[in-house]
């Protein structure tokens, strides 16, 4: 299988820290990954850095066969590599239906856009009902499904999800997890997901890499990991 | 996905047709005037406006209407280019400043935005008034007049001179405003309110900042200086001085009073603000032909006493930042928050009396 996304040698520093140190992933296409790793470990920014909201120092990264290594951000989306990012950032005094059109920014194809829009109502029902209300007054939850709608409203054929699950009840993480692996098996869109939470990560991923210190300390497929010694210690210190 | 289509533009085509008909039933030239500063001061609101809803606040307006105008009129002095080029040549000269000052100040956000705009347009106005082709610190004079230029389609369509050239200056200003309103009310819109709310997300999802940031100071530059353009030519002398600062802090003072919320927020606040400046020398000019002894009295002392007309102007934006938090367009808005407040207030009362009971 191919992958549709190489990340390597990634290494990002803010200033003399290193934050991200030689990390190389792969998203083959079609499938789900997750990356996992305690607070400060590096997630958030390896995903950051992919996308290209935060500089890289060092790496390459390819996208679906083709070096977008110095792409913008906005070129990367019209690609279709799309984030949905942490903690939900969504634009709160704007209206849930202008949150989701803003998401399709950089397609022109009206048709499409229509037939996504339609495919984000049937996967999120509550998202229909709540228009026009302003994303900010809604639930955490709801917020939550709001990013995700937003991220595929672009097209993905790549959904990097930056820790869907943050400040969320347990039901509502399952429900979300649930969501994730329908948009993969709907429309075959592939999925990185970066998480904290480890059930929702083994619980939607097949494969798996190990964040810590901005190093990745193992891989493998969810069942290897959830055995790993290392990854026990990463996580539960011991 | 409906929009909300016929929402606030009714008060829109009433406006419209007032600014229609009204400068031609009052047929003398003071009121034409007016109407001529009221539907200048309304582009230059509106277009400020546009790079207000991005999160900005742009000080360099006055100056990018002085480019538009300067441009305008140096092209017919000297190159005795006529009026339907020099005008759309001064709008495309102030889109090009527009954009390439424009272009580093994309990366500046709010008060640092202001800051730098405000110094540039200091500058821009600093350099013309230094140049001796622009006519320095006298102003360029002898510009081609609208009114002779007009003076056929005038007789043709038996209006005055001064009637022709306002009619003229309120089609371009309409053309303005329709591509303002548009572009406001489209996916453009939209994606500037989310710049201003966060670049970094709006970034994360693919928009572009740098180029929907330069498209609203663009058109805005565009509007300024083809309204800039029209106007020189309209008043045949212009200076520096007419597009400093003081030009810019009023744009603003309409854009403020009027309330930003809205795309009619602006419109209002120019009115009025502008009938408040303008009333004095208008009833002075009024009374010369007035019988009334009392109106020209009161029209005199009206005129002795514009001095205070910025008081005035500063009064009424205290009134609307303590009391319009929406501005003047906002007044039905807060009208309505303040009874659901009162009758919520009443309703709680009633309870707590019941439960004391």
């Amino acid at each position: 299988m191919s992958n549709i996304l190489e990340i390597r040698d990634l290494t990002v520093m803010f200033g003399k820290s290193i934050a991200v140190h030689d990390v190389n992933i792969n998203v083959p296409e079609g499938g789900i990954v997750t990356l996992i790793g305690s607070n400060g470990a590096g997630k958030s920014t390896t995903l950051n850095a992919t996308l290209g909201i935060v500089p890289m120092t060092r790496g390459t990264i390819s996208f679906n066969g083709e070096d977008v290594t110095h792409a913008s951000t906005s070129e990367k989306v019209r690609k279709g590599l799309v984030l949905a990012p942490e903690g939900r950032h969504l634009f709160p005094y704007l209206s849930v239906y202008k949150n989701l059109i803003l998401g399709a920014t950089q397609r022109k194809d009206k048709e499409g856009i229509q037939q996504d829009l339609e495919f984000c109502f049937e996967l999120f029902p509550i998202l229909k009902d709540r228009l026009k209300q302003k994303a900010g007054t809604m639930s955490g939850g709801q917020q939550q499904m709001l990013a995700i709608a937003r991220a595929m409203m672009a097209n993905p054929k790549l959904l990097c999800l930056d820790e869907p699950s943050l400040g969320l009840a347990p039901a509502v993480i399952e429900d979300i997890g649930e969501k994730v692996r329908e948009i993969n098996r709907t429309k075959g869109t592939s999925i990185l997901l970066v998480e904290q939470n480890v059930h929702l990560a083994f619980g939607t991923a097949s494969y798996c890499y190990t964040l810590q210190v901005g190093e990745l300390v193992a891989e493998g497929t969810v069942e290897e990991i959830r055995n790993n010694d290392v990854v026990k210690k990463a996580y539960f210190g011991g | 996905m409906k929009q909300p289509v016929l929402k606030g533009k009714l008060s829109l085509l009433i406006l419209c047709v007032l600014f229609f008909v009204l400068p031609l039933a009052l047929n003398s030239r003071s009121w034409v005037d007016l109407f001529i500063t009221i539907v200048v001061n309304m582009v230059g609101a509106v277009a400020l406006r546009l790079i207000v809803i991005s999160g900005n606040l742009s000080f360099a307006q006055g100056a990018f209407m002085g480019v538009g105008a300067y441009t305008a009129g140096m092209l017919a002095v000297y190159l005795n280019v006529p009026i339907w080029l020099s005008i759309p040549a001064g709008a495309i000269m102030a889109t090009i400043v527009g954009l390439i000052t424009g272009w580093p100040f994309a990366r500046l956000k709010s008060v640092y935005f202001s800051m730098g705009t405000m110094f540039m347009g200091q500058a821009l106005m600093l350099m013309i008034s230094a140049w001796p082709l622009a006519g320095g610190a006298l102003g360029l004079q002898r510009i081609p007049s609208l009114t002779s230029a007009l003076s056929g389609v005038a007789d043709v369509l038996h209006l005055k001179g001064y009637q022709a050239c306002y009619y003229l200056i309120f089609l371009l200003a309409l053309f303005c405003l329709v591509i303002m309103y548009r572009m406001e009310h489209c996916r453009i819109g939209t994606t500037l309110r989310a710049l201003a709310q966060s670049e970094e997300v709006a970034a994360s999802i693919g928009v572009n900042p740098t180029f929907y940031r330069l498209l609203a100071v663009g058109t805005s530059c565009f509007c300024m200086g083809l309204i800039g353009g029209v106007q020189s030519h309209y008043l045949t002398t212009i200076s520096y001085s007419s597009y400093g600062m003081n030009t810019t802090l009023w744009i603003i003072m309409y854009m403020m009073i009027g309330g930003t919320g809205k795309f009619v927020g602006p419109l209002y606040g120019a009115i009025v603000i502008s009938i408040v400046q303008g009333i004095a020398n208008l009833l002075t000019s009024l009374s010369g032909s007035s019988n009334n002894e009392s109106f020209v009295a009161f029209a005199h002392w009206l005129g002795a006493n514009s001095a205070y007309t910025p008081f005035l102007t500063a009064a009424v934006l205290l009134v609307v930042a303590y009391l319009l938090p929406g501005g003047l367009v906002g007044i039905p808005d807060t009208i309505r928050a303040n009874r659901a407040r009162r009758a919520e207030k009443k309703e709680a009362a009633e309870i707590a009396k019941g439960g004391s009971k």
